[in-house]
């Protein structure tokens, strides 16, 4: 290999070198960087920048989900309410998850409270909720036979509580519907195996419909 | 940017405020992208996408950022930076030394084999016998700063800044660079 004698250049380029791959440090400084934000360069157009402001709306979004699904376990929870206890905990409000799906408040607020079940929507529906909250088969699985379950449950309680002059579930307060939700949860775990409502065939055909819809959007993380 | 460095404005992004950090778009993405294409010399495709990044690490580690060594907005930007590096690190081909023509390198074809990493750690030995001003002259004209705007972010007048920027890197390659 032929002798090479550093010149100007290769030292100018040299140091471009050093300093991109962090082998010295470019000293940026609250000077350099103030003169960086005061210079006026060619302003990116507003439709670009709401562009960004979006999609980093979305990213954050999916991150403050993603951190929160960590801390909260599906097992034995009902779909809606697994979706509002992450919600919650990720510290977003109704609108802005709905927002991001692409629905309205209201279509939120009834899959959260059971109103809606799961599987009155269309598959592609769940499959986007899947997707944002990153439920995979198995737990979606799990926690739509516990709406299931809950749901039968609470609607014994509901004509019990009718027959002697309580309120219509639909205009009952939010707590006192979670409250129910609650114990009728409790109430099954303490009935205990022996009292297992079968599973409805209604779910397991949609679920087979999502399991299919997920392989077709490559989401072979979510099959588990 | 004085509400992008206040106090008030700090808590609103480490309490998580989609708000904030739209405002934030708003005021730091033009200037970010041309810091990362024409300060850190990436392409534009790749300085828009990691303009994008830079505020989602924003968000991942605003709750790390103390206020006092720097302000907000020369913290984001030195998270450009990083960003920029990672971006040269994992970019960067090895190619072996015989293959390469001296003649033809340029600053992307540099590869850290034998002969290159003498030549770095040449450069890093030498610079630091270098004063910290004229480290920081070397560095920024090797990014084609003006040297007015050198001059202005050092604290010295222009001609100083020239002189000493022609001075320092006659005292470097007149110390050795000569490399097998």
């Amino acid at each position: 290999m032929e002798q090479r004698v550093v010149n100007e250049k290769d030292l100018n380029d040299l140091l471009v070198w050093a300093t991109n791959h962090g082998y010295v440090e470019l000293p940026l400084d609250d000077k350099v960087v103030d003169s960086v934000l005061q210079s006026t360069p060619e302003e990116i157009s507003e439709r670009v920048k709401n562009h960004f402001k979006s999609r980093l709306k979305e990213r954050l979004i999916e991150e403050a989900i993603s951190s929160a699904r960590i801390c909260i376990p599906w097992e034995g929870l009902p779909f809606g309410r697994y979706l509002e206890a992450v919600r919650s905990r990720a510290g977003l409000s109704r609108e802005v998850v709905a927002a991001r799906l692409q629905k309205t408040d209201e279509y939120l607020h009834r899959i959260e409270r059971g109103d809606t079940s799961p599987v009155q929507l269309p598959v592609s529906e769940i499959v986007v909720i899947l997707e944002l909250f990153h439920i995979g088969l198995h737990a979606a699985t799990q926690m739509l036979q516990a709406s299931d379950r809950v749901s039968e449950s609470k609607q014994n309680y509901r004509a019990a509580a009718r027959s002697h002059g309580g309120v219509r579930h639909d205009i009952r307060s939010e707590d006192v519907e979670k409250a129910l939700d609650a114990f009728a949860r409790k109430l099954l775990k303490n009935k205990g195996k022996e009292w297992q409502s079968p599973d409805r065939a209604e779910t397991a055909g949609f679920m087979t419909k999502v399991e299919t819809e997920l392989k077709k959007r490559g989401r072979s993380d979510l099959l588990g | 940017m004085d509400e992008i460095n206040s106090t008030e404005f700090l808590k609103r992004l480490q309490e998580g405020s989609l708000e904030a950090y739209e405002y934030l778009v708003g005021k730091l993405l033009t200037p970010l992208r041309r810091f990362l294409s024409h300060t850190m010399n990436l392409p534009e495709p790749d300085a828009e996408e990691l303009a994008d990044d830079v505020f989602l690490q924003v968000h991942r580690k605003i709750k790390e950022y103390k206020p006092g060594p720097a302000k907000l907005t020369t913290w984001i930007f030195q998270i450009a930076k990083n960003q920029a590096i990672d971006y040269y690190r994992k970019a960067t081909s090895q190619p072996p030394v015989s293959h390469l023509d001296p003649a033809k390198l340029r600053t992307d074809d540099f590869q850290y084999a034998r002969r290159n990493q003498q030549m770095l750690d040449w450069l890093l030995r030498e610079m630091q016998k270098l004063s910290e001003t004229d480290q920081h002259i070397l560095l920024w004209r090797s990014r084609d700063i003006p040297y007015v705007q050198i001059a202005e972010w050092l604290g010295i007048n222009e001609t100083a800044a020239r002189v000493r920027h022609k001075r320092a890197t006659e005292k470097l390659l007149a110390n050795g660079g000569e490399f097998r």
